[in-house]
Parts: structure tokens; sequence; C-alpha cells
């Protein structure tokens, strides 16, 4: 009777302690995982937040730049073009020679003001995608003849989506756009290829002079390169550049999912 | 005057969750509005318990009765939870309705303490109480398990039934041949059952912090 009495109170005892150890598990255990949700919730929000701001900021850059072109490029153009205007209106004369100036300049303004809608709104990137919107700017620069672009973009329109294609497309045209107005190169090219199909690889290589501090952002190639950085960090994308006196190489890896 | 004993704490405190479950009548689902149903009718059953006692010194039948129904009501508040398939959840309790007529019959007596019944209620609802708290750890969902009213339900019964497993097991024998130790263990029944139907009645009150 007595080892019964015994097995009873212990048996009891020990079930008692059980249960609570369990309870007490379950409730640290989802303490945790509470905390770690928390915590990742939290990593989540901070670079939702700093991506928001990279994005203000090369917003921010992209309207000033766009301001300054304006203004210095096509505001400069308009008012040497009407004070020509002006002069032969007041002298009443027919100069051949001004008018030609005045038609060419016109024409250059007309170039500038699409190349920087292009820049704006990629509308050709919805209708035709962006193998053809891309081979439509390349060509667009050849024709202007001061370097030669090459560009070769494996077709997968179909594969990534379109804020990607987006993205690329404003990638792209901003590396082309650098090679452009720093580089003064006379060759360069544009890769982007399917990597393991997971990643797509981007190669921009040029022959010019290269730059300085390319991950400063005080030079205006290095604002191109920032707003790069800003949109690739959108995407979780990584960029390397080697650049010296004999040219620069950048590799971009954007993965697609 | 009526003199306060353990037995007599245990069974008022079942009117506990019943008040309680009935203020909180609107903001419950239906397995725990059933429950507070269940509640009402383990009231009765105290009652009826007491009278039958008193008259006739003998209210076992009406455990063999009462022992069914919480089983019924129990597990239907699990296969709730989880959404498991209902024939198997009348196959359970059909089973187990089949047991308990020959725990009443054969094994123990209907007058007596349905120690097998009883016994296999304890394994039965362990086992789901364990698996709630094993399906809640795997699933590494954050929520906060203090506002949900299944922990507190689950709690509720794993701390009723672990704790008595050995008191059921054996109060059949204790009873027959050493009502000493029958009487500690109905008042450790009685202790557990207090903690039990406040824990019960938590997860009445826990609907109000979920919303």
């Amino acid at each position: 009777m007595e080892s019964l009495t015994i097995f009873y109170f212990f048996g009891t005892f020990f079930s008692f302690l059980l249960v609570g150890f369990i309870i007490y598990y379950v409730v640290l255990h989802q303490k945790k995982v509470s905390e770690y949700n928390l915590q990742l919730k939290q990593q989540e929000l901070n670079k939702q937040q700093a991506l928001l701001i990279a994005l203000t900021e090369g917003e921010e850059k992209e309207r000033k730049r766009l301001a300054e072109e304006l203004h210095d490029g096509i505001g400069a153009k308009l008012s040497g073009l009407n004070m020509s205007l002006e002069y032969l209106y007041n002298q009443n004369i027919t100069d051949v020679n001004l008018l030609k100036q005045v038609s060419q300049g016109i024409s250059e303004t007309i170039d500038e003001i699409r190349e920087i809608s292009q820049n704006l709104i990629p509308s050709s990137l919805f209708s035709k995608g962006l193998n053809k919107s891309m081979e439509e700017y390349v060509q667009h620069l050849n024709n202007k003849g001061l370097c030669k672009y090459s560009l070769y973009i494996e077709n997968f329109d179909e594969t990534i989506n379109q804020e990607l294609q987006f993205a690329l497309y404003r990638i792209i045209s901003e590396l082309l756009n650098n090679i452009k107005k720093h580089a003064f190169a006379t060759e360069a090219s544009v890769q982007v290829l399917l990597n393991d199909e997971s990643k797509l690889l981007l190669i921009a290589e040029d022959n010019g002079k290269g730059f300085e501090n390319a991950t400063e952002n005080n030079a205006k190639t290095g604002i191109g390169l920032h707003n790069i950085k800003s949109r690739l960090s959108a995407f979780n994308g990584t960029i390397n550049i080697d650049s010296s006196t004999n040219g620069t190489t950048i590799i971009i890896e954007l993965p697609l999912t | 005057m009526v003199k306060i004993t353990f037995t007599l704490v245990s069974q008022i405190s079942s009117l506990i969750p019943l008040i309680i479950g009935l203020i909180y009548y609107k903001n419950l689902n239906k397995p725990f509005k059933r429950l507070v149903c269940f509640f009402a009718f383990s009231v009765a059953m105290e009652f009826g318990a007491n009278i039958l006692a008193n008259k006739i010194g003998n209210n076992m039948p009406l455990l063999h009765f009462f022992s069914l129904v919480e089983f019924a009501m129990f597990t239907y508040m699990f296969f709730k939870y989880f959404d498991i398939n209902i024939k198997q959840y009348y196959f359970l309790v059909a089973m187990f309705l089949l047991i308990a007529i020959l725990d009443a019959l054969f094994f123990n007596s209907i007058y007596k303490f349905n120690s097998l019944t009883r016994t296999l209620m304890c394994v039965t609802l362990i086992i789901a109480s364990l698996y709630f708290y094993y399906s809640n750890i795997k699933s590494y969902k954050s929520l906060n398990l203090y506002t949900q009213p299944m922990y507190w339900f689950s709690t509720a019964v794993i701390i009723y039934f672990s704790i008595n497993f050995f008191t059921f097991m054996m109060m059949s024998f204790f009873q027959t041949s050493y009502s000493d130790i029958a009487l500690i263990g109905s008042k450790v029944h009685a202790c557990v059952n207090v903690v039990a139907n406040i824990i019960f009645t938590v997860s009445f009150v826990s609907f109000k912090w979920n919303r």
C-alpha cells in the first residue's frame, strides 16, 4: 500500500512538474519567436526607409540635372536663336548664313528636347520592349558620330518584369550618358546577359579617359553613378567599377527574383 | 451552517467560467459558445451530484454520463481548432462511448469511479493539448499566445488532466481499498479543478484581448 501511495504522490507531483515545464517552454519559445519576428520586421522597415531615402535623393538629383539641362542647354540655345531672329527682323535683311545657323540651332534644340524627353519617359520601352528601345537609343547616339557605341542584349523581355526593365533602361541610359558626356571615348559597348537564369549581368566598357574617385558623389559622373546605385539597391543589385586612364569597365549584377 | 470543503469550493468554482462566459458570450466564437453551454451543463451536474450524494449516497452514475459529455466537448474544441474531418470526431466519440459502456458494465461498476474511461480521456486530451503546443511551436507564427483563447483552453486541459492522471487511474482502486488516500486524491482533484476553471475563464476573457 505504501509503495502504491508513494507511486501515486510522486506520479502526480511529476505530472505537475512536467506540465509546468511544458507550459513554460511553450511560452518562452513563443516569446523568442515573437521577438525574432519583431526584429525581422524592424530590419525590413529600416531597409525600406533607406531605400525610400535613396530613391528620393535620386529623384531630387534627377530633377536638378533636368533643370540644369533645360536652363543651360535649351534655354541658352533658344535665347541665342531669339536674338538672331530679332536681329534679322530689326535690320529687315535676309542673311542666308544667319538663317542657316538659326535653322541648325533649331534642329539641335529639337534633338536636345527629344533626348531629354526620351530620358524622362521612355515610351518606346512600353511599346517596343527593352531591346528595341535601347537599340534605337544607341542608334541615335551613333548618328552623332562622336563615339561608336555597340549594344548586345540577350532576348529576355518576357522573363523579367516591367519594373526591372524600366530600371535596366534607366541604368543603361545613365551609363551611356556618362560615357557620352565625360569619358571622351571613341568606342563603347554595353552587354546585358542572363547569368544562370537567376541573375542579369550588365557589362559597360569604354576606352575613354576614365575617372577618379568612382565612388564619390561630388563629380557629375558621381551623381550619375549615385542614381544607378539608388536604382540597384531597389533590386538588391551590385555594381563593380574598374576605371583607369585607358578606359572604364562597369559590371552590374541584378538578381531576377 | 455550510461546511466549506475542498469539494464545495471546487463545485462553486465551476460557476466562474459559466458567469464570465455568459458575460462575454457575444464576443465568443461558435466552439467557445458551446463551451459556455457545457459549463452550464457542468454546473447542473455539480448540483445533481450533490443531490444524489445526499439522497442516495452515490453519484457515480452521473459522473459516467458527465465524463462522456466532457470528452465529447473537449475533443470537439480541438477538432474544430485543427479543422479535422467531423466524421473522425464522431468515430472517436463513438469509440469512447463504447469503452465508457464497457467500463460501466464490466471493468468497473456504474456505481464506482470510472477509472478506465477517465484515464483514457486523460491520455487523449493530453495528447491533443501537446499537439496544440507542438503545432504552435512548429508554425513559427508571430502570435501572442496570451491573446489566443485556445492557448488558455489547452493549458487548462493539460493542467487538469495531467495532474489528475494518477488520481483518475487509481481512484477506483483507492475507493475500494484505501479510502483515506482516495480522500486526498479527491482534494487534489478539487484544487486542480479550481485552477482549471480559472484558466477556462481566462480563455473567455482572452477574446476581448484578441480583438
